[in-house]
C-alpha cells in the first residue's frame, strides 16, 4: 500500500521531488531544532540521515527514466508554460541531481561524526541546501533559476559560517567575501532577467529560445548583452577567470563536510552555462571568450595549486582547476567535448568531495594543522595514505582512474577543433604541474614526517564511513566509466537536439485534475 | 578494456614484489655518477623554482582585497554589456527621449530622491545620517511605485524599507558610528568613479533601449485568466501565489534561512561590553502607544492578509505590518523586558517559520492527492451557517504560511540584534 | 517621466556601486541597498510603466493596453524579499566579523 503511493508520487511528481522533499524535512527539523525539548532534538540527525538517503534513491528512479530518452516536463500549478512554471528532467538534470545527492550522502554522513553539533541549525540549513540544489537543476524558469540560485547561496552562507570553535574567525573573514561577492552577483542576475524579459517578454527558458529568432536585428544584440550578462553571474558561482578569486580562502576556511558540499556548488554555475548555451542562446554567443577565460583560469589555478602552502588551499585550487576544464569543454561547443565535460563532471566532484573530507583527516592526524610543512604524523598512516594516494590519482588524470577517462576524451574531442594546440597543451601542462604539487604535498606530508605524533582524538565511525564511501563513489565511476560515458554522450547529444527540450516543455498540457473545481465553480457561479 | 588494465596493473604490481624479494632492482639500474646526483639536483631546481614562481603570481593576483575582486566584476559586467554593441552590424535603434509631461511634484519627488542618493555617496563616513539618506532614497521608489500604479509594490517597499532601517538602526550600536577615513590612493579611487559612472551609464542606457520598444509580454494571459481562474482581481497577487507560486515558496525559504542563520550567528554572541550614556529612557508614552497600536495592527494585518487576492495586500504586506507593530512593543519596553521574556517559549519566533513553511508546502503537496501537480490552486465555496458561501481559495492557505513565515522571520531578525543590548549597563 | 525614472536608475546604480566598491562593510550595506533600489526599478521599467494603468482587475476585458503589467511587480516583489534578508544577514555577519577582528573593514584588517 505505502510502497503503491510512493511508485505512484514518484512515476507522476518525480521532477519536483527533489524540491519538496528537502523543503518539507528542512521545515520539520527547524522545528524540531527550536524546541527544548532534548529528546526531540535527538531525532534531527536521523530524520535527516533518512531524507538524504530517499533523495538519493530518488535521484536514481529519476535517472533511470531519464535515460529512457524522453524529456519529462513537469507543470507547477498546473498552468501550461511559458505562464506557469515548469521544471524538466533530462538526462543532464537527473545526473546532476543524482550527483548531488551523493555527495551529500557523503558529506552528511562525514557531518554525524560531530561536526554537526558545533553550531545550531545544521540539518535544516542542510536540507534547505540540497532543495536550492535540485531546484536549480530541475527547472526550466530564468527567474526561478535565479530563485533557487538564491535558496541555494542563502543556505551555503548558512553552512559557511556554521560552526563555534576553531576556525571561526577565518569563516566569519571569507563570509564576509563570499557573501558580499555573491550579492553583487545576484543583483547583476535580475539586471539581465529583465533586460531578458523587457525584450522577449517572457521568463520561460524555452519559450526566450522559440522567440529569440524572431526578434528583429538591432534588438538581437540588446539579447547577446543579457546572454553574456548572465553567462558572467554563473561564471561567479562557477569560478571562471577573473571572478574565482573569491574560492580558495573561502573553501579552505568551511568545515570539511561544507567544503564537500561546496564540490557541487561550483557546479552549479557549469551546469547553468552549460543549460543557457545549449539551449537558450546557442553556444556561439561567448565563444572565443569561454574557451580563453577557460584556459587561462585552468592555467592559474595549477599555478596555485604549486603555490599553496596549505592542503586544503590545494584543494581549493583543485576544485578551480576542474571548472576551468569543464568549462574549457563546455566552451568548444562540439557533441563530443560536451560529453567529455560531463563525463569529467562526474568524477571531478565526487573527488573534490573526497578531498574536502580527506584533507580534515590528514590534519587531524597531524594534530589539526594542514601546514604542508613536515609534522609528526598520528593517527591511521597506512588508510590515510593509500586513499591520499587513490585521490590524487583521480585528480591528477592519471591512469586508470576516471579522471584520465574524462581527460583524454576532452584531448580527443579537442583535436578536432581549431583550438586543438592550446587546449591539448594547456590540460597537459596543468595535469603536470597539478601532479607535482600532490607528490608535494604527499611526500611532505606522508614520508618526510616523522610518526606518533599527537592525533585529534577522533572516536568516530562516521568519518571513515564517510571517506570510503565517496573512495569507493570514485572508483566506481572508473569501473563503470563504459556504462556512464554512454549515458553522458547520450546527455549531450540530448544537450545539442535542444528541439525535443522545447517540444516537451511547450507542448506539456495541464493535468485534468481527478475532480475539476475550477469547472464546478464556474457552473455554480453561473447558475448563481 | 577495464579487464585489460586490470591485469596490466596487478601483472606490474606482482612483478615488483615478486623480484623485489630475490633482486634489489634498485641496485640493479646504474647510472653514472652524474646523472644520479646531478640529474637530482637539477629535478629540486626547476622544482622549487617553479614553486617559488607560482607564488609569487598567486600572491600577486590574489591579494585578498575584496575592493580588488569586486571591481574585476564590475569591469566584467561592463565589458559584457558592451561587447555587443562593439563592430559593425544592424544598428540598435533608440526612440528619442520623451520628455512627457511630469507633474511638478513628481519632479520634485524625483529630485530629493536623487540628491538623496548622491549625498549619501557624498556623506558616507557619517553612518547614521547616510543611512537617514538611503532611507529618503528607498521613499521615492516607493512613491514611483505609486505613481506608476504599482500599490502592492509601494507597501511592500515602504514596509521593508522601515524594517531595513530599524534592522540597521539596531546593527549601529555595535559598529563604528563614523568610518574610518580611507587612504588616499588616486588612481585605485579613479578606477572606481569610472567603473561606478560607467555602470550607471549602462544600465541607463539599457533602460532607454527597452523603454523605446513596445512591450510583447506574455502578461495578457495573466490578466485574462486571474480572476475567472485564480479567483482574484490583484493579478499581482495572483501571479504570487497562484500562477508563480512556485517562486513564492523559495522567496520565503530564502527568508526563513536567513533568519535562522541570523539567529545561529548571534544566539551565543555577547557583544564587548557598551555603556550606554546617561540619558536613554523607554518613555512611558511610547509603551503606552505600542499597547495601543498592537491590537489594531493585528486586525488591520488579518485585514490585509484576507483582502490580498483581491485588493492590494496579501502575505507579505501583512505579515510585515504585524511584525512591525511587535517590533514597537518590544523595542518600546525595553531589552529588560525581553529579556525577562526570553525565557519562556513567547521570544522564540523560529517555530512560525517552521510551521509556515510546512504550510505552504502541505498546500502544494495536498494538491498530489486531487491528481494535480504540486501546487495546484482550487477554490471553493464553503457553506457557513449565517454567513453563507465564503469564497476560500487554496492560494488563501497558502497566502497564510507566507504570512507565518514573514511574521517569525522579521521577529528572528529583529530580535535577535535588539537582544544584544539586553545586558548594557545603564539601560532601564 | 520615464526620463526620470531612467536617470534614477543610473543614478542609484553608479552610487551603488561606489559605496560597494568602498572597503567597509556598512558602506558595502548601503551600496547593496541602493544598488537593490535600482535592479527593481529596472525591472519595474521592463514592464513599461505607465501612469494611468489600472492596477486591480474589475471585470471587463483586461489586456496590456489599459492595465499595468503584473509580471515585473510580482518579480520585484521577490526581488524586494529577498534582498532584504540577504541585506539582514550581511549585517548580522558583518557585526560578528567586526567584533571578532576589531575592524569593520572587509578585509578584516586596517589598510596600513
Amino acid at each position: 500500500m505505502i510502497g503503491a503511493i510512493v511508485g505512484h508520487v514518484v512515476a507522476h511528481h518525480g521532477p519536483v521531488l527533489p524540491v519538496v522533499l528537502p523543503l518539507v524535512t528542512g521545515a520539520l527539523l527547524l522545528l524540531l531544532e527550536s524546541t527544548r525539548s532534548a529528546a526531540l532534538q535527538r531525532w534531527v540527525p536521523w530524520l535527516s540521515a533518512a531524507a538524504t538517503l530517499k533523495l538519493a534513491v530518488v535521484a536514481v528512479l529519476l535517472m533511470v527514466r531519464a535515460d529512457g530518452g524522453a524529456v519529462q516536463p513537469y507543470l507547477v500549478g498546473n498552468w501550461p508554460a511559458p505562464f506557469g512554471i515548469a521544471l524538466a528532467l533530462d538526462r543532464l538534470s537527473a545526473l546532476m541531481v543524482l550527483l548531488t545527492a551523493l555527495v551529500a550522502c557523503g558529506a552528511l554522513a562525514y557531518a554525524l561524526g560531530g561536526t554537526d553539533r558545533r553550531g545550531l541549525h545544521f540539518h535544516s540549513l542542510f536540507q534547505f541546501q540540497l532543495m536550492g540544489l535540485g531546484g536549480a537543476f530541475l527547472t526550466a524558469d530564468l527567474f526561478n533559476l535565479f530563485v533557487f540560485f538564491e535558496v541555494l547561496l542563502a543556505a551555503s552562507y548558512g553552512l559557511l559560517l556554521h560552526g563555534r570553535g576553531a576556525g571561526q574567525r577565518q569563516r566569519l573573514q571569507a563570509s564576509v567575501h563570499y557573501v558580499i561577492f555573491n550579492l553583487a552577483g545576484s543583483a547583476l542576475f535580475l539586471v539581465a532577467l529583465g533586460l531578458l524579459y523587457g525584450m522577449t517578454g517572457t521568463l520561460n527558458m524555452v519559450d526566450v529560445a522559440a522567440k529569440l529568432p524572431a526578434l528583429p536585428a538591432g534588438d538581437q544584440r540588446l539579447v547577446q548583452a543579457a546572454a553574456l550578462l548572465l553567462l558572467t553571474v554563473f561564471a561567479v558561482k562557477a569560478a571562471l577567470l577573473p571572478l574565482y578569486f573569491w574560492l580558495p580562502d573561502t573553501y579552505a576556511a568551511a568545515s570539511a563536510p561544507v567544503g564537500a558540499l561546496f564540490a557541487i556548488m561550483t557546479k552549479v554555475g557549469v551546469y547553468a552555462i552549460v543549460r543557457v548555451t545549449t539551449l537558450v542562446f546557442g553556444a556561439g554567443v561567448a565563444a572565443p571568450w569561454l574557451t580563453t577565460l577557460a584556459l587561462a583560469t585552468l592555467a592559474l589555478a595549477a599555478i596555485g595549486a604549486l603555490a599553496a602552502t596549505h592542503l586544503r588551499g590545494l584543494v581549493a585550487y583543485l576544485v578551480v582547476a576542474s571548472a576551468g576544464t569543464l568549462l574549457l569543454a563546455a566552451g568548444l561547443g562540439t557533441e563530443g567535448a560536451l560529453a567529455a565535460a560531463l563525463f569529467y563532471l562526474v568524477n571531478s566532484t565526487l573527488v573534490a568531495a573526497l578531498w574536502f573530507l580527506l584533507a580534515d583527516r590528514v590534519a587531524a592526524a597531524r594534530g589539526g594543522s594542514d601546514l604542508l610543512q613536515p609534522r609528526p604524523f598520528g593517527g591511521a598512516w597506512g588508510a590515510l595514505g593509500a586513499t591520499f594516494f587513490v585521490a590524487a590519482v583521480a585528480v591528477a588524470g592519471v591512469p586508470p582512474l576516471a579522471g584520465f577517462m574524462g581527460k583524454a576524451l576532452l584531448l580527443q574531442a579537442a583535436g578536432a577543433t581549431p583550438l586543438a594546440m592550446w587546449v591539448v597543451g594547456g590540460v597537459l601542462a596543468s595535469s603536470l604541474a597539478v601532479m607535482v604539487a600532490l607528490a608535494r604535498a604527499g611526500s611532505t606530508i606522508f614520508w618526510k614526517s616523522p610518526h606518533g605524533g599527537a592525533a585529534v582524538a577522533d572516536g568516530s565511525r562516521a568519518h571513515p564511513l564517510a571517506i570510503g564511501a565517496l573512495a569507493t563513489g570514485v572508483l566506481g565511476s572508473a569501473l563503470a566509466a563504459g556504462p556512464l560515458s554512454a549515458y553522458t554522450g547520450a546527455a549531450a547529444q540530448q544537450l545539442l537536439q535542444r528541439q525535443d527540450y522545447i517540444d516537451a516543455v511547450l507542448g506539456a498540457t495541464p493535468a485534468p485534475p481527478a475532480w475539476d473545481l475550477r469547472r464546478e465553480m464556474r457552473e455554480r457561479g453561473d447558475a448563481k | 578494456m577495464a579487464k585489460d588494465r586490470g591485469i596490466a596493473v596487478a601483472g606490474g604490481v606482482l612483478l615488483y614484489f615478486g623480484l623485489q624479494r630475490f633482486v634489489n632492482l634498485h641496485r640493479i639500474v646504474r647510472l653514472p655518477g652524474w646523472v644520479r646526483h646531478g640529474g637530482r639536483d637539477v629535478f629540486m631546481a626547476l622544482q622549487t623554482g617553479g614553486v617559488h614562481a607560482a607564488q609569487a603570481l598567486t600572491a600577486s593576483l590574489e591579494t585578498g582585497s575584496l575592493q580588488r575582486y569586486l571591481s574585476l566584476l564590475v569591469a566584467m559586467a561592463v565589458c559584457a554589456g558592451v561587447l555587443p554593441f562593439l563592430g559593425g552590424g544592424p544598428a540598435t535603434p533608440m526612440a528619442p527621449f520623451l520628455l512627457d509631461e511630469a507633474a511638478p511634484g513628481v519632479v520634485v519627488v524625483a529630485g530629493v530622491g536623487l540628491l538623496a542618493t548622491v549625498a549619501t555617496v557624498l556623506a558616507h563616513r557619517q553612518r547614521l545620517l547616510a543611512l537617514v539618506l538611503v532611507g529618503a532614497a528607498g521613499l521615492a521608489v516607493c512613491l514611483a511605485f505609486v505613481w506608476f500604479s504599482a500599490p502592492d509594490l509601494a507597501l511592500t517597499q515602504l514596509l521593508v524599507e522601515m524594517v531595513t532601517v530599524v534592522l540597521i538602526l539596531l546593527a549601529l550600536r555595535w559598529l563604528p558610528a563614523e568610518s574610518a577615513p580611507e587612504p588616499r590612493r588616486p588612481l585605485r579611487t579613479a578606477v572606481h568613479l569610472a567603473l561606478a559612472l560607467a555602470a550607471g551609464l549602462g544600465i541607463a542606457t539599457l533602460t532607454w533601449a527597452m523603454l523605446s520598444r513596445p512591450s510583447v509580454s506574455i502578461s495578457n494571459f495573466f490578466l485574462a485568466n486571474a480572476l475567472p481562474l485564480g479567483g482574484g482581481s490583484n493579478a499581482v497577487n495572483v501571479i504570487i501565489v497562484d500562477f508563480r507560486g512556485f517562486d513564492t515558496l523559495g522567496e520565503v525559504t530564502v527568508f526563513a534561512i536567513a533568519a535562522v542563520v541570523m539567529h545561529a550567528l548571534l544566539a551565543g554572541f555577547e557583544p564587548p561590553q557598551r555603556v550606554v550614556p546617561p540619558g536613554e529612557r523607554h518613555p512611558l508614552m511610547l509603551q503606552l502607544s505600542a499597547r495601543l497600536v498592537l491590537p489594531f495592527a493585528a486586525l488591520i494585518s488579518i485585514y490585509l492578509l484576507l483582502r490580498g487576492h483581491n485588493l492590494p495586500g496579501g502575505g507579505f504586506i501583512a505579515g510585515l505590518v504585524l511584525a512591525i507593530a511587535l517590533l514597537l512593543m518590544q523595542l518600546a519596553h525595553g531589552p529588560h523586558w525581553m529579556a525577562a521574556r526570553e525565557g519562556g517559549r513567547g521570544n522564540d519566533y523560529r517555530g512560525w517559520l517552521g510551521w509556515g513553511l510546512m504550510i505552504a508546502a502541505a498546500t502544494g503537496v495536498a494538491s498530489w492527492a486531487l491528481g494535480s501537480p504540486f501546487l495546484t490552486s482550487t477554490y471553493d465555496y464553503p457553506w457557513l451557517p449565517g454567513v453563507g458561501g465564503v469564497p476560500l481559495a487554496s492560494a488563501a492557505a497558502f497566502d497564510l504560511g507566507v504570512y507565518l513565515v514573514v511574521v517569525g522571520g522579521t521577529m528572528v531578525m529583529l530580535l535577535s540584534i535588539a537582544r544584544l543590548s539586553r545586558g548594557v549597563a545603564g539601560a532601564r | 517621466m520615464l526620463l526620470l525614472l531612467t536617470l534614477a536608475i543610473g543614478t542609484l546604480t553608479a552610487c551603488g556601486i561606489w559605496l560597494l566598491l568602498r572597503a567597509r562593510s556598512f558602506d558595502a550595506i548601503l551600496g547593496l541597498t541602493l544598488l537593490s533600489y535600482a535592479v527593481n526599478l529596472f525591472i519595474f521599467a521592463a514592464g513599461r510603466p505607465r501612469v494611468d494603468a489600472e492596477p486591480i482587475l474589475s471585470g471587463g476585458s483586461a489586456t496590456l493596453v489599459t492595465m499595468a503589467d503584473p509580471l515585473p511587480q510580482a518579480l520585484v516583489l521577490t526581488a524586494i524579499v529577498i534582498a532584504f534578508s540577504m541585506t539582514a544577514l550581511l549585517l548580522a555577519i558583518a557585526l560578528r566579523a567586526n567584533a571578532a577582528s576589531g575592524s569593520d573593514h572587509v578585509d578584516s584588517k586596517e589598510p596600513r
